[in-house]
């Protein structure tokens, strides 16, 4: 299994936010579209950066009542870890437990064709063990 | 051998970070900073499990109560109707129960007594654990076959 795989449930659309839309905007977007992560970026195309739950929820101890407010590009993780729709689902799981982070940007060469999160790593993961358990069962039916 | 939420525990401590309902949302977020975690359980003398509270309470909580938000209380926003797995629970159903309820961390109450918190992060890492683990002993099989 790999990337694509998720991708092909998925779709490869990616919820982008401007880097001076506030987080009150992102918090508002997260809410609507029930995600976790999105993208930043100033023209809709190259990735400026990527911001989540955990950086609002950071930057609510950093600014408090101005949280509200704060430009995105002042929240937001500039150094973007990426994977490829060919990268087996093993070795995204590997990337995302060591870096301890939650959601990866999929590029495809110089497109971004997706975002991926720990959840739908785990969602694959599980039909493809109750997939492996059905076809061991039909082994076991057929040796009868 | 099937691995556990015990197995889970084992390595990394039967221990959890709790706050208090009565403290802010801002002292919250700042414990959550401090200790580089994402939830934190919620409970009054350190036993009963009163709720759980998580980032995304507050990342989603922003939209609702805006500039308020840092003053408010944790007893106001924490989840208090919490989803809880046992040391005895497989990964697997560790996995299923995180999928189907989009939760990202579980309480582990061993007979009524908390004894600690499991994340999709404990979880992934355990399972890859597992998938290494099952690869090897059905290699070891083939070969002795």
């Amino acid at each position: 299994m790999i990337v694509a795989d998720i991708l092909k449930n998925k779709g490869s659309s990616v919820t982008m936010v401007r880097p001076d839309e506030t987080a009150l905007d992102l918090s508002e977007r997260l809410r609507a579209e029930r995600i976790g992560a999105a993208i930043v970026s100033a023209d809709g195309h190259a990735v400026d950066g990527i911001i989540s739950e955990r950086d609002l929820a950071y930057g609510l101890a950093a600014h408090a009542s101005r949280l509200p407010t704060v430009p995105v590009a002042s929240l937001m993780t500039k150094v973007v870890v990426f994977c490829s729709p060919d990268d087996p689902i093993n070795d995204v799981m590997g990337v995302m437990t060591q870096k301890r982070i939650r959601h990866l940007p999929v590029k495809d060469g110089d497109d971004l064709v997706g975002l991926i999160s720990i959840g739908d790593v785990l969602k694959l993961r599980l039909s493809e063990m109750k997939l492996e358990a059905d076809v061991l069962l039909d082994y076991v039916r057929v040796q009868r | 051998m099937v691995m556990t939420v015990a197995n889970i525990l084992k390595v990394k401590g039967r221990i959890y970070k709790s706050v208090k309902p009565t403290e802010t949302i801002r002292e919250f977020a700042k414990h959550l900073k401090d200790e580089r975690i994402g939830a934190m359980i919620v409970t009054t003398d350190g036993k009963a499990l009163d709720g759980i509270i998580s980032e995304r309470d507050i990342a989603l909580g922003l939209a609702e109560h805006g500039d308020r938000l840092p003053n408010m209380k944790v007893s106001q926003l924490m989840t208090k109707r919490v989803e809880v797995c046992s040391p005895q629970d497989s990964i697997e159903e560790v996995m299923d129960m995180m999928t189907h309820r989009r939760i990202r961390h579980l309480p582990v109450q061993d007979e009524g007594e908390l004894v600690g918190i499991v994340t999709i992060g404990d979880v992934v890492k355990a399972h890859l654990v597992e998938a290494h683990l099952t690869t090897t002993s059905r290699l070891t099989l083939a070969r002795s076959a």
